[in-house]
């Protein structure tokens, strides 16, 4: 064939510069250590590597979960653990206090001690976590869960709420527990009841812990609910505050409690229970007293030391107060048994996270050897091919160089 | 001899000229499309001289260029491919490193944003992890703009290049068009041969336009071309040339098109362009470009859409509704920048079309286009452009806003003068990623909690456990409050398989919803679902118990038995489906409801009609017992026909065990409750009572009348009432006292005092009160007679009474009284229906004046828009309730489902966010590895060609040496013929001498 001499020279031209496009091309991949530098080099694998590499951050994401749980549960353990010394402690002062050769004033010694051991209790139970949140409060974390009232009683401004993480893409597991279910949900040994004011009240109505006074008649009312109403003044005559009690299943009136007159901190006493309130009720005010199988462990502690410190040693109240040590071992007993379900539970839970981690580091380890053969660049294979290149880059400068200079006219 | 000279010069001429021919092809190696020339000889005509014929010499035949046009064409065509692909896979690779470039790509942002969300998540109550999920979207926000920008931007470069392209071809059409003028005229005054150079310099002018466009050349007379472009434009023909320009795109005026002018004529041919650069940058727009943005556009706005929906059904760090998270979608002006009227539409530029997008799950990355396609002004039809489907042949209706919903999106049609041949392109993603932009902006904003929260009641006996609920539609009545869930619920069993949910505003009195939820079946044991799960359903309740004028009087017996009636009247209901597409209405076949029947039997009939599911439940009070202190006969009080107060013998079988034997004097309403009860006709028929010692409250689970006789002295007796409470409304100034039934009140001072109430079905009434009442009693009095002339009817008397707080309230009651020795009275009360109908079906009633239903019942909507579970063995008196989530600071529920939405299947339903990026950015790759491959094998044809051409063409350096070599042989060979004739010339001449 007849080859123009502009053609020669394009010819030498244009391989030099294609094997110096493929010279760089590898120089690049072999630089970056990646095979795949934009996805038109491999479309199909470089989705498969944003997909990979979007799976392995939600798994570092994951990771990084279980640390967080891991550190709440433990944080939650060690506090049971101190919860369950403390509720030990407890159950072997109420021991003491139930043997018959003590005094009033020893009752009172350990009352005192029961009383410290109270305290730190509470303080356990508003127990924060590194962020300043409680761990006990439920969903309400900026809430101090229990309270102490006017009347040297604990209540618990948490709700029920409990919080999980995700620590797989179908895993959860619960970093904490509510209070409630803690502490207030604990298992009486009597029914009892909760006093508590609707929220509706437009009067400085309060009312009292109270306690059940007369278990016969409190076991046939159980488990209705009480209501107290405060009626128009006029009611009465002479006008004045009054209240009306009723059950509240079906709205009856409580025999005899109709349009009574309010007196304040008057001991009331209805169905078995007694309570008190005070304050300035409003007409329209309204008490509710709640029936419940459930004591909180601060109100069996409570009422321990109110026995403690009010019994007298005569025979009357030594029943009482019998009856008092044999129903506060019970419930602290029950206290002990509903913080250990949660231990054990809390057990569980580090375990899931422990086996959670295994799995997915074995997956993660897989999907990282994927995106390695998928992204990176094989080293041995691209450096033996820049050689390669290198040379045929020099072959077509060498032979370039020769071929330029055969020329006719160079013989003329 | 003279001839021998003649040959001689003959020869030096012509190879004089053929040197001359070889020198400027040596110069001219290097110039860029040039055709080596060629030199031919001929030998001059022989002469017959002296009987022979005897040779004259040469001479140059012609200078020729050695051309191929074949070969050209094929380089034209294959050149015009190159800078096809070339231009494709330019622009294409700046996109293409653009979307996987880890600085700039969506990914990654994504990844940051998510994985701040969690942290969030994981403490909620942390304003620095909000502050850092803020600052991420933001950054996500800002990538999507990024990218926009630069494909905007290319977009405008693609404008500019094509504006210059365009005015190039223009150049070298006129360059053209003047070549062949001169080709013309040069070919003409040479006798017909050709102009080297000139076809030279043309076809160099070809090759260029070859690379701005696919080129077919006509060759005409003359050496003459005609030159076309794309299919068939005559760009040159001739001497004359059209023009190629760019203007604003008639579609979409950010977009410019080719258009091209033949004369006056203008022709927008930008469809048509094919090959060269100019082919390429349009393909490119088409392909890659607008592909990208609006696939880009509709991540971004399935990203907006759904994590907006999901933290609107949150509550922020404040305890306030979630709201949007980025900005609205819809937000004006959005919806009209996604509509382009076509320019060629007729003035006035009047026509408002709003695109709003409804699910931008179901959202397509395609464009649409809507025609108004005549023959009158409002059918229309629209297409997808995508895959070039027919989705909708409409018409306007003529009244505006006119809506049609297609692919995700909702077209309304707002305003303007809609005519034949309107034209609009709507671009629904387009804009999208450019528009993201957080809402969101303070840390306390991020709706990370939700906003119920549940509780179980410490009194609880049974092992239920409710679970924390889940919230899904925050539209609904339940959330209208901020700050609040109106009303909270309490769920409490009635029993272990039966449940009510009430009202629980007010915790000391929890009260029935509107429409009632009562008596619901539990199956203990298992999760059950508590709200009923009625999206789009409403319900509403008949008026309920018609109170009769006066009692119906029963001879004694052998009178023939007489029947007491509910007082229902017969009514005409219609059930009406409006179906939303169409706007069309179908009612179903009317339905007559008989006289007196009962609330079971029309809830009954209602239930058999499509889209409506009805139950019914009677009430009767009974209250007010009386005892004739002087009778002499026992009263005997009948309910449906079973005698309550009859006295049995111990082996009685028609009550329980433990029912109360003694028949009390008076009669009281625990004792009436208690035999309800336990008897056990009563039990069947689903009847229960409750007494609260004063009143009995009976009801009828299934909403059969109840039959009430007395027989018994006249002073003996009781008020009955349907159970509803009237609730009377201040509407002026309040009485400085809470009124009560102990005092009166003077109203003539510091009034007006105006008072109003409400009664299903007749309306509401509004009175005043003017008097001064000395006492309570007379007050009572007092309002008793400003009810009766406000115009309220009703049959009875009224139980007028205030409650603790001084509000009052009334019922009617109708006092019931035995007949003495002689027959007893008999009423009957009717029950209330509750209808519930599904979404679009509503009901009328005829005719007006009825006593069962409103004319047009208005629904309420019955969506709770959230569920709770409860699950485990509860038992009767159990409760549970469904609060607001105050002060839920360290609640992430609601950040837990925005988080999972990073791995649901939410772009069209089947790739999640990063999913539905990493097809895109395998699209954008595919398309610029394809526009490479095909650059680089289109390059390797062309090089071919060029190679074709070259060696044909192209002058090579040894032949034209070995040429000059030959011609200044032959030069000098000529040269010695002149000598030789010299010397003959001289011989001859000496010889003579």
């Amino acid at each position: 064939m007849r080859i123009s001499t502009l053609q020669t020279y394009n010819n030498g031209l244009n391989s030099m510069l294609k094997a110096q496009e493929a010279v760089n091309m590898t120089q690049q991949q072999v630089s970056s250590g990646r095979r795949v530098l934009t996805p038109a080099d491999d479309p199909i694998a470089s989705t498969k590597i944003l997909q990979l590499q979007q799976d392995l951050a939600q798994r570092e994401q994951y990771e990084s979960n279980m640390v967080a749980a891991e550190n709440r549960l433990n944080l939650e353990e060690v506090t049971l653990s101190s919860i369950t010394d403390a509720l030990t402690r407890v159950q072997e002062l109420t021991v003491n206090a139930g043997s018959g050769s003590l005094t009033t004033e020893d009752r009172q010694a350990i009352s005192a001690e029961v009383r410290e051991l109270e305290d730190s209790l509470a303080s356990l139970f508003n127990t924060r976590d590194a962020n300043g949140e409680f761990i006990f409060a439920g969903f309400k974390g900026s809430t101090q869960p229990l309270q102490k009232g006017d009347n040297g009683r604990y209540t618990y401004f948490g709700d029920e709420g409990q919080r999980y993480l995700a620590i797989g893409d179908t895993t959860r597991v619960a970093t904490g527990d509510n209070g409630k279910r803690l502490f207030m949900d604990v298992d009486s040994a009597k029914n009892t009841f909760t006093t508590a004011l609707n929220p509706l009240n437009e009067g400085d109505t309060r009312v009292n812990a109270g306690f059940v006074v007369d278990e016969e008649a409190y076991a046939e009312f159980y488990p209705d609910d009480l209501v107290i109403t405060f009626n128009n003044e006029n009611a009465i005559d002479p006008p004045g505050p009054n209240f009306t009690v009723r059950r509240m299943s079906d709205n009856r009136v409580v025999e005899g409690l109709s349009n009574q007159g309010y007196e304040e901190g008057r001991e009331l006493v209805v169905a078995g229970i007694s309570l008190s309130i005070s304050g300035t009720p409003e007409p329209g005010d309204e008490v509710l007293a709640k029936s419940s199988a459930k004591q909180s462990i601060t109100d069996t502690i409570f009422r321990l030391r109110q026995g403690l410190d009010t019994l007298e040693d005569n025979p009357e109240d030594s029943e009482t107060l019998d009856i008092l040590i044999e129903d506060t071992l019970t419930n602290l007993a029950n206290a002990q048994t509903s913080v250990s379900e949660v231990r054990s539970q809390i057990g569980a839970r580090l375990n899931i996270i422990e086996n959670t981690r295994s799995m997915s580091e074995d997956v993660k380890l897989v999907s990282q050897e994927v995106l390695s053969e998928l992204s990176d660049v094989d080293f041995a294979e691209a450096v033996s091919r820049l050689s390669l290149q290198t040379f045929l880059l020099e072959a077509a400068q060498q032979s370039y160089t020769t071929i330029s200079q055969l020329s006719l006219f160079n013989q003329l | 001899m003279g001839n021998i000279l003649d040959i001689g010069i003959s020869g030096l001429q012509a190879h004089q000229k053929a040197l001359s021919v070889t020198g400027n092809n040596i110069t001219n190696a290097g110039v860029e499309g040039y055709s080596r020339q060629e030199v031919s000889f001929s030998e001059n005509d022989a002469q017959y001289i002296g009987g022979v014929w005897v040779g004259s010499g040469v001479n140059v035949d012609s200078v020729s260029r050695v051309f191929d046009e074949f070969l050209t064409e094929q380089l034209r065509k294959d050149t015009s491919t190159f800078y096809q692909y070339s231009a494709l896979a330019a622009n294409a690779g700046q996109i293409d490193s653009l979307l996987a470039d880890t600085g700039t790509g969506i990914q990654p942002g994504l990844e940051s944003m998510f994985s701040a969300l969690q942290a969030a998540v994981d403490d909620p109550s942390s304003l620095p992890a909000r502050e850092v999920l803020i600052s991420e979207s933001n950054a996500l926000t800002d990538r999507f703009k990024l990218i926009s920008d630069r494909l905007f931007e290319q977009n405008e470069v693609l404008n500019g290049q094509m504006e210059v392209i365009s005015s190039q071809i223009t150049t070298i059409a006129r360059s053209l068009a003047q070549f062949n003028q001169e080709i013309q005229e040069a070919t003409a005054s040479a006798g017909g041969t050709e102009p080297s150079t000139m076809l030279d310099q043309r076809e160099r002018l070809l090759q260029e336009l070859s690379e701005y466009v696919d080129v077919t050349v006509i060759e005409q007379d003359n050496n003459v071309f005609n030159v076309l472009i794309g299919n068939g434009q005559a760009l040159v023909v001739g001497t004359e040339f059209n023009e190629v320009f760019t203007d604003v795109g008639a579609n979409d005026p950010s977009r410019s098109d080719i258009y091209f002018r033949t004369g006056d004529a203008i022709q927008n041919v930008t469809a048509q362009i094919e090959g060269g650069q100019l082919g390429g940058l349009i393909e490119f727009r088409e392909n890659v470009l607008d592909r990208t943005m609006n696939e880009l556009g509709r991540l971004s706005l399935v990203i907006a859409e759904t994590m907006n929906d999901q933290h609107k059904l949150g509550i922020d760090y404040d305890g306030l509704a979630g709201g949007n998270y980025f900005e609205d979608i819809n937000a004006s002006p959005k919806p009209y920048q996604r509509v382009l009227g076509d320019d060629g539409n007729a003035d006035p530029d009047d026509r408002l079309i709003g695109v709003y997008i409804d699910d931008a799950t179901a959202l397509t990355s395609s464009d649409y286009k809507i025609e108004f396609i005549g023959p009158d002004d409002y059918t229309y039809r629209i297409f997808r452009l995508d895959d070039d489907t027919l989705l909708k042949t409409g018409s306007l209706s003529g009244a505006f806003p006119d809506s049609v919903n297609i692919d995700g999106m909702e077209i309304r049609f707002e305003d303007g003068s809609f005519q034949k041949g309107d034209d609009f392109l709507v671009t629904p993603t387009r804009n999208a990623s450019r528009d993201l932009a957080m809402f969101v902006t303070r840390a306390e904003q991020v709706a990370l909690a939700s906003p119920i929260a549940t509780d179980s009641a410490i009194g609880n006996i049974g092992s239920g456990v409710v679970d924390p609920g889940e919230v899904y539609d925050v539209t609904t009545p339940y959330f209208s409050e901020e700050g609040s869930l109106t009303p909270p619920l309490l769920i409490r069993f009635t029993s272990a398989t039966t449940y009510d949910v009430l009202d629980n505003s007010d915790p000391g009195n929890p009260i029935p919803l509107f429409p009632p939820l009562m008596n619901q079946s539990y199956v203990p044991g298992i999760s059950n679902s508590i709200l009923p799960e009625s999206e789009g359903k409403t319900a509403f309740t008949s008026y309920g118990g018609v109170l009769p004028v006066k009692a119906t009087y029963q001879a004694p017996s052998p009178a023939a038995e007489v029947e007491s009636m509910n007082g229902f009247f017969p009514e005409r209901i219609s059930i009406s489906y409006t179906n939303p597409d169409t706007g069309m209405t179908s009612t179903q076949p009317t339905l007559v409801t008989s006289a007196n029947a009962s609330a079971r039997e029309i809830a009954q009939q209602l239930s058999e009609r499509n889209g409506v599911e009805a139950t019914a439940r009677t009430v009767a009070e009974i209250s007010h017992l009386t005892s004739d202190p002087d009778g002499f006969i026992d009263p005997t009080f009948t309910l449906n026909g079973v005698v309550l107060t009859d006295t049995l013998g111990e082996n009685q079988s028609k009550y329980d065990a433990g029912y109360p034997e003694e028949v009390p004097d008076p009669l009281d309403t625990d004792f009436l409750a208690a035999r309800i009860n336990s008897n056990r006709e009563l039990q069947d028929q689903g009847i229960i009572a409750r007494s609260d010692g004063a009143t009995l409250t009976i009801i009828d689970l299934e909403g059969d009348d109840l039959d009430f006789e007395i027989h018994g002295d006249h002073g003996d007796g009781f008020s009955l009432g349907n159970g509803q409470d009237i609730s009377v409304v201040e509407t002026g100034n309040s009485p400085n006292i809470e009124l009560n039934e102990y005092e009166g009140y003077d109203f003539s001072e510091d009034g007006p005092y105006t008072y109003s109430f409400e009664i299903p079905g007749q309306g509401s009434f509004e009175f005043e009160m003017t008097g001064d009442y000395a006492t309570g009693e007379e007050m009572i009095e007092g309002f008793r007679a400003a009810i009766d002339d406000s115009g309220y009817v009703h049959s009875g008397d009224l139980d007028i009474g205030f409650d603790e707080r001084g509000n009052l309230h009334f019922q009617p009651r109708l006092e019931v009284t035995g007949t003495g020795p002689n027959g007893s009275n008999k009423v009957t009360m009717g029950g209330q229906v509750r209808v519930e109908m599904d979404e679009h079906f509503s009901m009328t009633v005829a005719p007006p004046g009825n006593n069962l239903f409103e004319t047009h019942p208005e629904g309420e909507d019955v969506h709770f828009g959230f569920q709770i579970n409860i699950d485990g063995n509860p038992e009767a008196g159990d409760e549970f309730t469904v609060s607001y989530n105050q002060d839920g600071t360290s609640d992430s529920r609601n950040g837990t489902a925005m988080a999972a939405l990073q791995t649901t299947d939410t772009v069209s339903g089947t790739s999640t966010y990063s999913e539905s990026y990493a097809r895109l950015v395998e699209i954008v790759g595919a398309e610029t590895s394809r526009a490479q491959i095909n650059r680089d094998s289109s390059e390797i044809l062309m090089q071919n060609a060029q190679e074709a051409v070259n060696s044909n063409s192209g002058v090579n350096m040894d032949e034209e040496a070995a040429a000059l070599i030959r011609y200044e042989l032959a030069y000098n060979a000529s040269a010695q013929v002149i000598q030789v004739a010299r010397d003959i010339f001289d011989t001859l001449i000496s010889t003579f001498r």
